[in-house]
Parts: C-alpha cells; structure tokens; sequence
C-alpha cells in the first residue's frame, strides 16, 4: 500500500536576505523515485539540506514517515541515507574507518552490517582503496563510499544530491539499478540530477524548481502536457519551465555568427 | 619569468590559502549563509591572517626576547657580561628556530590542504618557477614575523652592546636560523605527507611510524613550551655553556653558539682566543652557505610536497576483508577523533599539551619544598586551562565534514559527552604522569593529586559547557568548527564559561582555607561533584 514518505509544506530557506528556497511545497510516495530538477543555483541542494536536517529552515514543516523533522530530528535522520552534491567527508580516514565511524552512530551490528558491506564493496569495485586515506581517493572513489555511507543501514529514504558526477560508467549503472530496486522494494528516493536522460528514465515524478519555486510537478508525460509538447524530451520541458528555452537560442545564434 | 610576475602570482596563491582557512570555518556548503557575499568573505579572511601573523609575531618577539632580556638581566649572578650576552644570544636563536618552526607547522598544513599548487601545475609554468611561487607564497604567510624577528634582535643586541658589527651579525644568525626553521618545517611536512599520510588504517609499521613521527612533531611545541616557562634557566644554561668553551672548542662550531660567540667577539674584543674566533667565524660562514642552499631548495621541497603525497597516497595495499567493527555511537565518536588527531599533527600536539605542561611544571618544582595549596591551585589552574583548549579541538576536527556529521541521526549529547570524556581523560593522563614523576624523584605531590582527582569532575563540567555552547551554534546556527582559533573574539567568548566553571572549585578552596582550613577539600569536592552533576543533567536532556 502506497504511503506518503516526505511531505514538504511551505519550505522557506534564507541565507541572510537572499531567499534560495521560497516556500516550496511537494510531496514523496513510498516507492517513488521523486527527481528534483533546476537550472543552477535553483534551490534543489538547499531543499535537500533542509530536509536531511543540515540547513535549518526559515520557515515550513518537513515530515519523513509520519515523523516532524523539527520534533523528531534523531529519528527522521535515521530513516534517511543521503550522498551530499559535495562529498566531503574525513580526508584522513580510511573509508574502513569512516564507514565504521557512520556504522557505530547509526547503530549497525557488526555481523549484520559486514556482509552488507562486503556487497556494497564489490558492488562498487572500491575493495583495494578500502585502507586507504580518503584525502588520496579520486573523486569518483569518494562518491562510492559516500553512496555506500548513504546505503549502509538500509535507509526507508534515500536523499541523493547529484550522486552520478564523477561514477565511472559501470558505478553508475549500478546506482541506478540500486535506486529502481529501492523503490520497487517499497523506498522512496529524493534525486537531484542535471542529467535529463537519467531523470528521464529513472524518476517516477519530477518536480522542477526555478528561483526556489516549484514551477512544474509531475510524471515526464504530464510535464509534457503542461508544456503543450506531445515529443517533446525532459530536456525540452525543462528548458520551457524554467524559460530558458527563448534565451537559449539567442546565445546558440549568436555564438554560431561568431 | 621576473621576481615581481612571481610575486603577483604569489599574491594569488596566499590570498587563497587565507581564503580557505576561514572557508573551513564557515563548513563549505553552507558558507553563504550568514555573509552576505564572498568578496566580505575573502576580505575577513585576509584580515583574519593579518591579525594571525601580528599576534605571531608578539608571541615570538615576547618569548623570544624574554630569554635574552633574562639573561641580561641575571649576568651578575652567575656568568660575565660577554658570557651572558652569549647565552641570551643563544638562546634568543634556539628559541626563535623553535617558535618558527611549530608555526610553520601549522602554516604548511593550511598550504598543503590548500591544494593551490595543483592549479598552478596546470598552468604555462616551469616546475622551477611554481617552486619559486610556493616559496615566495610560503615566506608572505611568514612574512611579519620573519620581518620584525629580523629587525627587532639586532636593534636590541645593539643597544645592549653598543656594538654595530655585533648587532649585523645577529642580523645574519637570525636570518640563517629563519631558514633553518622553514627547512625543518618543509622536512617534516614532506616526511609525514610522503610517509606518513600514506599509512592507512591496519599496518603495524605505519602505525609506529606515525607515532614516531608525531613525537618528533611535538618536539617543536615542547620547545616552545621549555622556551615560555624556563626562559630563565635556560638562557643561564646556554651561559654556563658557553663558558665551558674555554676548556673545549667544540662547542664553537655548533650552531647558534658559533654566531652568538662571534658576536661576542665584536661587543665584547679581547675576551676570546684566536682560535675560538676564528673557528667560530668558519662554522657560522659555513651555516651561512647551507642556510643559502637551503632557501634554494626550499620551493622545490613544497613543489614536491604536493607531488609525493599524491603518488605515496595513491598507493594501495592488498585488501583481504572488508569488514568492520562498529561500536557504541559515543565510542565511534571518541575513535574516529583520535584517528583523525593521530594523522594531523596539530591536534596531536594539544592533546599532548596538558602532559607537557605537567612535565614542565614538575621541572619548575624540582626547586621548591613542599608544594602549598597555593601552588596546587595555580599549577591545576594552569593544566586545567590548557585541557580546556582541548574541546574546541575536538569540534574542529569535525572540519568542513561537520555539515556530513550533521546529516546523521547524532543527538547533541552523544557528541558533548565523547568529547568532554576525551578532554577529561587527557586532564586524568596529566595527572597520572605527575603521579609518576612524583612516586619517580620521590617528592610530595599529594596535594596536587588529591585536588586534582577531585578537579576532574569540575574539568569534565567545564568540558562540557564549552562543548555544549559550540555544539548549539554548529546544530543552530551553522556554524562550522575548522579553524576555530582563527576567530579568537568567538572562541575566547566561548571558552570564558568554561574556565570559570574550572576556576570555581578553586576559588571556593581559596577563601575557605581562610575561614576554615580543615573544611578546604569536602568543599572543593562539592562544588566540583556539583558542577558536574548540574552540567551532567543539562548535556542528558540535550
């Protein structure tokens, strides 16, 4: 039975005076891969900060499973594993020593959590890089581990900022896959991507925030609707949606009169 | 390319470096939170560095000079005027190759974390030139310090000896001495990135060697501590030194002693043998051409910094098994901060602070009788304080990660209570080592071991305090921990409650020895097991 996972009402983040999310309101199903789209600067990492608990919001009310993020901080962290657009975690760690430091404050068993590990590690071909620092790990490499981080206690909530920048071909392939599963399997997925093609094909539901509005919501096929475009790609609904489209062009003639 | 286009692009490269201190401050993601745009922020940077290098630089000139002053002032006691003058000189060179190098070590630290030189390598630029960068960028980061140490001494030896040619000379010295304490520091820091860094998590031999590498890292904080607390003792050390070099002229060609004897030959003609001079003046011609060959390669060794520590790092061993071992959250806390503070060493160094200061302070006692409870208090007052820096470390090393730490589902009293036990057991180690060196030179510390178990629990109140303040404005406000000490005005703010909580039970056993004397320890238990009750509730319901 489908349930509401993340209900976001009125969400309003400031940084000083400058507003990067103006009250945006949306909401998660469990088994839904919601995809979270925008041109730069939008608003979609500062919506997904809001909701993991990393920026305090202005103002509105954030809800994973039923549970107030600012009633029941600690239990709506729990439920959540998140990858940051920016991954930056303990350089000097090892990702052994890091995954073991997230394993202890979430609470993992050490049998129960090794053979998932064993998994994620193949999964992800990082095995020879486990003892080292995460400072000399390539970007990529710290990706993985900070995918593994996110997926490590089998979160009901997987909040993901951007997770395919810098995953080798094979990586990626693999995210998907565990990200399609995680929503068959009854998960819901908050998924922030500047990639349409992956949107495209993986979100269930996207929602489109422009100027830390929501400006368009809903399956590719209902967006197209909304655009009155019957062929139109992802790609092109976006760039209608956020009115980028009539720009576009001017600086794509005037670079070609060049 | 020319010295001012090198220059320019120096500037560049330093304004970045300084950038990226307070950046770390402000915990990277979240940066734009509270500032209104980052050309204030850039602009607060520079000042922040600015304001670093002039409280570096009184911190050098006062200790520094203190020791010479010292034994200028002390020469009728013991040794002549020239030997004195000797032994200060002396001394003022150790101490300040000392002070450069233990701030350099946290200089090349923000340098090489930096990772600026990367993009220079990028750029059309010879590999000489990017080394001439790094050196001109790594002296700019210096240069205050560099400048005033370089200035102030000669001024100084001048007006004590009235000797010009002296005073030139010790112009020299200290610009030698400044080299050899920036090689030293580029040593170390191409040891530990090349070596060091490397050595993950499992191999014994890394291990070790990291532990053998922080020792000799704290030597430098040893020193300056030596330096600050026996400025004294040790400039009538290096005195009686030098006056041993009338029976050997060994000690003629060790440096500092070849400049501060050369001096001495100027300030004070006649006193010396020719050959003592002229020995002297060899040896310090000699320093003079490796502190030239040095500044020469000093560029090249950053250069090479970054190089080796990508290749060594990129190394990996054979990985057999992937599993882990997770603990309690708390305990996972307290292991990740102590792997962490193993593999930098600046936190390291704090953690050794209160041991050292007790190994110092127990030097300083060798002399007195019985220690008074007067003394007890200042001396737990004065570990105590030195604990209390150990907190906001404990925050800092969350670092720019502390945005990540706040995604996971930590309550804020799991992370005051690991690392308010971390202060404390360092405090308790302090006292374990005092115990030691008690039951060791078989002298009556009784009394600072008894107040100071009872202190423990005033110390742990205190801990937490600090840790409850910095965790409230890292959760609320965002703030990120980095570089705390670079804020000094929010980190004194900060650390003020704590000391006094710490200064309390003190304070009460002060006055309640004069009222009533036998009452001096339940009270001071008291008002300790108080505070740490009334914090231990508060941090519980956080």
């Amino acid at each position: 039975m489908e349930e509401t996972a993340v209900i976001v009402e009125g969400l309003t983040v400031k940084y000083g005076s400058f507003v990067a999310v103006d009250n945006l309101s949306f909401a998660v199903n469990t088994g839904e891969i919601y995809g979270l789209l925008g041109p730069n600067g939008a608003g979609k990492t500062s919506t997904i900060k809001a909701i993991v608990g990393v920026l305090p919001p202005y103002s509105g009310k954030i809800q994973v499973y039923g549970k107030s993020l600012l009633e029941d901080e600690v239990a709506v962290k729990s439920m959540i594993g998140y990858v940051p657009e920016e991954v930056v975690l303990f350089d000097s760690l090892t990702p052994r020593e890091f995954l073991e430091f997230i394993a202890s404050v979430r609470g993992l068993k050490a049998d129960i959590v090794s053979s998932r590990l064993e998994k994620l590690v193949d999964a992800f071909d990082i095995k020879k890089y486990f003892d080292t620092p995460i400072a000399a790990l390539s970007m990529g490499n710290k990706q993985k581990v900070a995918v593994i981080a996110a997926l490590i206690h089998e979160p009901k909530l997987l909040i993901l900022d951007e997770p395919l920048v810098g995953l080798d071909a094979r990586s990626s392939k693999i995210l998907k896959e565990l990200i399609s599963y995680h929503a068959k399997r009854g998960g819901a997925v908050i998924f922030s991507t500047h990639i349409m093609e992956v949107a495209e094909k993986l979100c269930t539901k996207v929602g489109i925030i422009n100027h830390g509005k929501l400006v368009g919501e809903g399956t590719v096929d209902e967006l197209r609707r909304l655009v009155k475009s019957a062929e139109g790609s992802l790609e092109d609904i976006f760039l209608k949606v956020t009115e980028q489209e009539t720009s576009l062009n001017e600086v794509i003639r005037a670079l070609e009169e060049e | 390319m020319k010295f001012m286009e090198l220059w320019r692009i120096s500037n560049k490269v330093y304004k970045e470096v300084s950038f990226q201190s307070i950046f770390a401050l402000r915990g990277g993601a979240s940066l734009p939170q509270k500032d209104k745009n980052v050309l204030q922020i850039a602009k607060r940077a520079e000042t922040n560095t600015l304001i670093s290098k002039i409280l570096t630089t009184i911190f050098i000139v006062v200790f520094g000079l203190s020791v010479f002053i010292h034994s200028i002032a002390g020469y009728g006691a013991g040794a002549s005027r020239e030997f004195a003058m000797i032994g200060g000189a002396t001394a003022f060179f150790a101490a300040l190759l000392f002070l450069m190098a233990i701030m350099g070590l946290q200089v090349t630290t923000s340098l090489i974390s930096s990772r600026i030189l990367d993009v220079l390598g990028h750029l059309p630029l010879s590999r000489n030139e990017i080394s001439r960068i790094a050196l001109i960028t790594f002296i700019r980061i210096f240069d205050i310090p560099l400048f005033v140490a370089l200035v102030a001494f000669p001024i100084i030896y001048a007006i004590q000896s009235g000797s010009a040619v002296g005073s030139f000379i010790s112009f020299i010295g200290i610009a030698v001495t400044e080299i050899f304490a920036l090689t030293f520091t580029i040593g170390l820091a191409r040891f530990f990135y090349s070596s060091v860094l490397r050595g993950g998590g499992r191999s014994k031999a890394s291990t070790l060697l990291r532990f053998i590498f922080l020792i000799v890292w704290i030597l430098p904080t040893l020193g300056v501590y030596l330096v600050i607390n026996l400025a004294g003792q040790i400039a009538t050390l290096f005195a009686s030194m030098a006056q041993t070099l009338q029976i050997s002229n060994y000690i003629v060609i060790i440096y500092p002693f070849s400049f501060s004897l050369l001096m001495s030959n100027f300030a004070f003609p006649g006193q010396l043998s020719n050959l003592t001079i002229g020995l002297s003046a060899a040896a310090s011609v000699g320093y003079v051409i490796l502190g030239a060959y040095c500044l020469k390669h000093i560029g090249a060794s950053i250069r090479r910094v970054f190089s080796e520590a990508e290749e060594k790092a990129a190394m990996h061993a054979q990985i057999m098994e992937v599993s882990i071992q997770p603990s309690r959250s708390w305990l996972g806390i307290i292991r990740k901060d102590l792997r962490i503070a193993s593999r930098s060493p600046a936190y390291a160094s704090l953690f050794l602070l209160p041991a050292i200061q007790t190994v110092v302070l127990m030097l300083s006692f060798l002399s007195l009788g019985d220690i008074s409870l007067n003394i007890t208090i200042g001396i737990l007052f004065g570990i105590s304080f030195v604990s209390l820096m150990l907190p906001p470390t404990l925050l800092a090393i969350e670092g720019l990660a502390s945005s990540y730490t706040r995604s996971l589902p930590l309550r804020r009293r799991t992370m005051i209570v690991a690392k308010a036990a971390v202060a404390t057991l360092t405090y308790t180690l302090s006292l374990l080592i005092l115990l030691i060196a008690a039951v060791f030179l078989r002298r009556n510390f009784s009394l600072i071991l008894t107040f100071g178990a009872m202190h423990i629990f005033s110390i742990a109140a205190a801990s937490m305090l600090v840790l409850s303040i910095f965790v409230k404005k890292l959760w609320e406000e965002g703030f990120a921990m980095g570089n705390i000490y670079a804020r000094l005005g929010t980190f004194i703010c900060i650390l003020f409650p704590g000391v006094l909580m710490a200064l309390a039970p003190l304070i009460t056993a002060s006055i309640v020895f004069f009222i009533a004397s036998a009452q001096v320890i339940p009270v001071f238990f008291t008002v300790a097991f108080l505070e740490f009750g009334i914090m231990t509730i508060i941090v519980l319901r956080q």
